[in-house]
């Protein structure tokens, strides 16, 4: 029986070189640990992904280094350079490839932020992203003067109202604003830019739109809420959906929800974050996926996910022995400090996981192994593009934020092998298809760029 | 304390298309091309070749809501984009602290002075004023002891950050899993008089430990301050001034003949499109070789000057054609892998956390 013709025959799959806060990479093999800091570093990755027509960098973000039991988190590579500094850098070495940042609305001045990511848009020529999210714990706001809590259901609100202040700023100065000579009545039309007033904020826009309008906007939560903000506001999403079946019921949703919002179906680009391991035959590609496990799991690294729960340090226990007989020592625990989200509730999250191990027969290794299993792509540089192909035809997903295994050559197996793979089955571009961010993604201008098609 | 032995170091001031308001009349390029990447990467470029020690970036964002320049990028962000561009010279953007958030100033001076292998400089003025309150929704504060208050805090709380990982913190340990020893990644706890920060910084000790601030003379208690600046109308107020710090910097507004006209006549055909308010820097109106003598005599007191051109593209040229060659020997060419702390004689301090740092530094952590 012949296949199904896939819903999007010639779609083509986005490359994103993604780098999370706290990466996990064997460390222990890289040319020094410093590489992790290094700018040289950065501008050979950015060249490399850019050699490999990928879309975009992508940057997640943390605005406070974890912290593991009252101490910075020791076991794995954590910190990154500011990203606008860092981007605005790489803007300079490269032409074509997207600079997308994660930039925290909570604790970050809209003015000050729409003039920082707009500085870098028009330095990179309209390359540049923005990743909108909130951050709602007092631990972050730690660092900061505006730490005030905002709990969970007003950050959507607060994080609209930013972003509508943002945009605002970013409206202000329209195009074609400034004097094309030296000899014009004024450096700018009189009463061009005007000034954004709301509530106790006036500010002037401080720069004009770049060649791609302005920032394209992404949105990486997945609550109803989340989906929301993305259908009206953003035009890339960040996900975690990877399972084909799960991958194809989120784009599915997403796109039902800016149909509703009046936006075409396809005004919005999905990039679900994972790992591409190649290899010349499937065992050897399997054989490199268990050996970048084993190393990037370290003893220590299993035992402080269990730590976190248990709330104290458990390094006289075996990681391959079963979990600690002894119950968790508090009853909450902050969120977001360590690797593992218990959603509060140490007492539960050590009942259900004693559960798992018991039915399973886990150890601690066992166990933390099973709840960070993440789906990879590991294969033949053929098998993979295959699946890759299959997934983004189907319209499962548009890109992946792929995460390198290595720095500074982390990219370079999928550039030279994977990347010819997917040419060769059309599924991949063989050229920029413009300068900008905007043109590379296919997306049309910024849905603040248009004339409202819903009213309300 | 000069520079005899140092050199000079001579630094430029880049904003916009120089220092006069009409500046961009009198421009190489029309109005909509300032705000390119072409535009602000020649601008580094020209400046390396011509042997500046370092450049600032001004922020004059908002500061000519008339027939002006309207449009400013953001002076650190800027200077990241010229980090890649240049090699040698210190980059030393304004980074306002009124309202900002040390966090973000402290991580973006420090990605900087990575980005650049130690050449960030921060030129730490309030930047207060009622439009920047306004654009912040803050209630407007204009009392000067709290306003110096409140820059002294971000000032400080900055320097904690920056030596929040000590030098040797990072210890790729194999044996122990450990990536970094986390008894040498401090918490600062940091309490200002409006603010707290718990840190750690984002990022490892920056190239040169502590990013060099400069800071009008006055404005900050002294061991905040490495580069004082001095601002008077005329040379004897310039040599009379207390720098405050460790190293002095004498700021000169320049306006300079050139082949096609007197630098009197420039500067009255430039303040006849929009009024440069002088009398508060020494402006020095006339040709290379009198601007020559100035910097020999200013030598002497100074281990700095900044040059604020009023046309960057018509003054700066003179500047690199005629005056930078005559100072020869006495002006401090930089060279690529030396550092801006370099550029001054700065040592590089030990860290507040580092066992030789810990008697250095007093603990100030609380105002």
């Amino acid at each position: 029986m012949a296949a199904p013709e896939p819903a999007r025959p010639h779609a083509h799959l986005h490359l994103a070189g993604f780098f999370g806060f706290g990466p996990a990479y064997v460390w222990s093999e890289a040319p020094g640990p410093h590489v992790y800091y290094d700018f040289a570093a950065w501008r050979r990755l950015a060249a490399t992904a850019e050699r490999g027509l990928f879309s975009t960098l992508f940057l997640g973000d943390s605005q406070r280094l974890r912290e593991h039991l009252g101490r910075v988190t020791d076991h794995s590579v954590t910190g990154r350079p500011d990203q606008l500094v860092l981007f605005a850098h790489l803007a300079a070495v490269t032409e074509r490839i997207g600079l997308v940042a994660t930039l925290n609305t909570t604790f970050t001045d809209p003015a000050d932020l729409a003039r920082r990511l707009s500085t870098v848009d028009l330095l990179s020529g309209g390359r540049a992203g923005w990743n909108v999210v909130t951050t709602d714990n007092d631990w972050t706001g730690e660092n900061f003067r505006r730490g005030a809590e905002v709990t969970h259901d007003d950050r959507y609100r607060h994080a609209a109202e930013h972003l509508g202040t943002v945009e605002a700023l970013w409206s202000g100065w329209p195009p074609g604003a400034v004097a094309d000579a030296t000899d014009a009545p004024a450096w700018s039309r009189p009463a061009a830019i005007t000034p954004v007033v709301r509530g106790a904020r006036r500010a002037r826009p401080a720069l004009p739109p770049s060649a791609q309008g302005r920032p394209v906007l992404f949105q990486a939560g997945e609550s109803p809420q989340g989906r929301e903000f993305a259908a009206r506001h953003a035009q890339g999403v960040f996900s975690r959906y990877l399972r084909f079946d799960e991958a194809l019921a989120f784009a599915d949703d997403l796109r039902a929800r800016l149909v509703r919002h009046g936006r075409p179906a396809d005004d919005i680009r999905i990039f679900p974050a994972t790992r591409v391991i190649l290899g010349d035959t499937d065992a050897e590609a399997r054989e490199k996926a268990a050996w970048f496990r084993d190393r990037t799991w370290s003893e220590r690294r299993i035992r402080s996910v269990v730590e976190a729960v248990w709330g104290h340090d458990l390094s006289d226990h075996d990681v391959d022995g079963p979990l600690p007989a002894s119950d968790p020592v508090a009853a909450t625990q902050t969120l977001t400090h360590g690797v593992v989200n218990t959603s509060d509730r140490p007492l539960r999250t050590a009942a259900a996981w004693r559960e798992l191990a018991a039915a399973r027969g886990f150890s601690m290794r066992d166990l933390v192994l099973h709840l960070n299993d993440a789906v990879e792509f590991v294969g033949t540089p053929s098998a993979v593009a295959d699946e890759l192909t299959r997934y983004v035809r189907a319209g499962a997903l548009d890109g992946l934020n792929l995460q390198p295994n290595a720095v500074p050559d982390g990219f370079d197996d999928v550039v030279d092998r994977l990347v010819p793979a997917l040419q060769d089955r059309g599924a991949y571009r063989t050229a920029y298809e413009g300068t900008t961010l905007r043109e590379n993604l296919g997306l049309l201008p910024a849905v603040a760029d248009r004339a409202p098609a819903v009213p309300g | 304390m000069d520079a005899t032995t140092r050199g000079l170091a001579v630094g430029l001031e880049i904003d916009g298309d120089g220092a006069h308001p009409a500046a961009w009349r009198y421009a190489a390029h029309p109005p909509d091309e300032l705000l390119t990447p072409a535009r602000l990467a020649g601008t580094g470029h020209r400046a390396e070749a011509a042997g500046y020690t370092f450049v600032t970036l001004d922020d004059r964002a908002g500061a000519d809501p008339g027939a002006g320049v309207a449009g400013r990028f953001d002076p650190v962000t800027a200077a990241a984009f010229l980090s890649a561009h240049t090699s040698a010279p210190g980059l030393v953007p304004v980074v306002p602290t009124a309202h900002a958030e040390p966090f973000h100033v402290s991580n973006q001076l420090s990605g900087l002075d990575h980005g650049s292998a130690g050449r960030a400089g921060w030129l730490a003025v309030g930047g207060e004023s009622p439009e920047r309150s306004a654009a912040y929704a803050v209630r407007h504060e204009s009392a000067p002891a709290v306003l110096a208050g409140e820059t002294g805090d971000v000032v400080r709380a900055a320097r904690w950050l920056w030596d929040s990982w000590q030098d040797d913190a990072i210890i790729a340990d194999e044996a122990t899993g450990r990536f970094l020893d986390a008894d040498r990644v401090h918490h600062v706890d940091f309490r200002g008089r409006t603010f707290s920060v718990r840190g750690p910084a984002l990022v490892p000790r920056p190239p040169q430990g502590q990013v060099p601030v400069f800071a009008p003379a006055g404005t900050l208690a002294p061991d905040l301050v490495d580069v004082g600046i001095v601002t008077a109308p005329d040379v004897d107020g310039l040599l009379a001034a207390d720098p405050g710090a460790a190293r002095s910097l004498a700021e000169i507004e320049i306006v300079l003949d050139t082949p096609d006209a007197p630098a009197a006549d420039r500067l009255a055909a430039l303040d006849r499109h929009a009024r440069w308010p002088a009398g508060r820097r020494l402006r020095h109106v006339g040709d290379a070789d009198g601007l020559v003598a100035l910097l020999r005599t200013l030598a002497a007191r100074f281990d700095a000057v900044r040059l604020l051109p009023a046309v960057l593209d018509v003054d700066g040229a003179v500047l690199a054609g005629r005056v930078l060659p005559a100072l020869g020997s006495l002006l401090h060419r930089p060279v690529p892998g030396a550092t801006l702390r370099d550029a001054f004689g700065l040592p590089r301090p030990a860290g507040r956390f580092d066992p030789a740092g810990q008697q250095a530094a007093p603990s100030d952590r609380a105002s």
